[in-house]
């Protein structure tokens, strides 16, 4: 899948005299799914890990995630946050995912949003990013400490 | 195989002891470990009952009267879950050899519900309490084990109806298709406390006086009717014991 930056895209919607089915055929690949399965399946392929592997670091559900990626149940901000820490993807396919749920992209300028931004882009673990989120009397995400 | 629980395979190997396997079926495998330095026991479960999400809430939480679970793994077939190991003696095993004293009886059933206060402050419904799910430690308190058949209050898997707990000590909404709630878990308790006391089940016959009062409530057919959290039963109990 060839995903563009964000900053790409609304630069190349920005040109002027680029007509719009040009653009759409250039960046087909970088739409957001909205059929949920699709999507996590798009994302799980870019993922080297396996499912169990992802579970157990994003502490979460086996079968909550199951329904998560099939399509039948709706993740939480964080639960999305946690899922995408412990797949190491970085933070576009993070921020893609909580639009596509409708929740609110992570925002540099709220302190707990910060912290998970700095935890997803430094390729922290969900322990680690929980342990920074503890100092800084944050709510944790996983509560592992 | 996940990776972590091909890491928890191994360290098992190398840094412990296999004591014992106390359970071996289709559904479960539950075994005895013990640190070949610290001599510290731990108890691996690998059950193919998918409720990962109830040990994960508990990991790490202490309470005297349940055992601490250490972590939660979750493998392709089945969950891996790590937990204290509780000494001591089943209550099962107490009643058959006719150990228990009435004042006992009242002491274990406040120790569990101890127990239950925090599993339902965590939406976590017991559904299996029974006498071979409790431990009497060597200092006489009791522990309650096994959540493999707990659930959320929350949850909706269908298989929720799979699971009904052990015939007599089940409420009666674990038959139908009611959720299980608090005073689901509170039913049984009631079924266990008459069991200790005169060896039958409430249907059949019940204490007089203000234990059996009590009992009636934790067993009422509605479950409105009963008590609705174990903190009121707690203190009934409680009050029920300093004075007799």
């Amino acid at each position: 899948m060839d995903y563009k930056r964000t900053a790409d895209l609304l630069e190349q919607l920005k040109i002027q005299n680029k007509s719009y089915e040009s653009y759409l055929e250039e960046n087909q690949d970088s739409f957001i799914q909205n059929d949920l399965k699709d999507y996590w399946q798009s994302i799980l392929s870019t993922c080297p890990m396996k499912k169990t592997d992802i579970i157990n670091k994003a502490d979460v559900g086996y079968t909550f995630f199951y329904d998560i990626i099939k399509g039948k149940k709706i993740p939480s901000r964080d639960t999305i946050c946690k899922i995408h820490i412990s797949m190491n993807l970085g933070l576009e396919p993070c921020q893609n995912t909580l639009k596509l749920y409708n929740w609110a992209s992570l925002y540099p300028k709220n302190k707990r949003d910060s912290i998970i931004i700095y935890g997803i882009t430094h390729h922290m673990a969900l322990y680690e990013t929980d342990a920074l989120l503890k100092q800084n009397n944050q709510p944790q995400l996983a509560k592992m400490l | 195989m996940s990776k972590y629980s091909e890491f928890i395979e191994k360290t098992l190997e190398s840094e412990y002891t296999h004591l014992q396997c106390f359970k071996n079926d289709d559904s479960i495998k539950i075994d005895l470990y013990k640190h070949t330095k610290i001599r510290k026991k731990l108890v691996l479960i690998r059950s193919k009952n998918r409720n990962d999400h109830i040990f994960r809430i508990l990991r790490g939480i202490n309470h005297p009267n349940l055992p601490t679970v250490f972590d939660v793994c979750a493998c392709d077939d089945y969950l891996m879950v790590l937990e204290s190991y509780v000494e001591g003696e089943s209550l099962s095993k107490l009643l058959q050899k006719g150990c228990v004293t009435k004042k006992q009886a009242v002491k274990y059933t406040i120790d569990v519900c101890e127990a239950l206060k925090t599993l339902h402050e965590k939406q976590i419904i017991h559904r299996d309490i029974k006498p071979e799910n409790i431990i009497i430690s060597p200092d006489g308190k009791a522990i309650l084990i096994d959540l493999q058949a707990a659930r959320l209050v929350t949850d909706t898997d269908h298989k929720d109806t799979i699971n009904l707990g052990t015939v007599g000590y089940a409420a009666p909404e674990q038959y139908g298709v009611h959720q299980s709630t608090p005073p689901t878990d509170i039913y049984a308790v009631g079924v266990l406390l008459n069991e200790l006391i005169i060896n039958c089940h409430p249907t059949v016959r019940i204490p007089s006086g203000k234990l059996g009062k009590i009992i009636s409530k934790c067993t009422e057919t509605q479950i409105y009717n009963r008590y609705q959290t174990v903190d009121k039963l707690i203190a009934d109990l409680k009050r029920y014991s300093f004075f007799h």
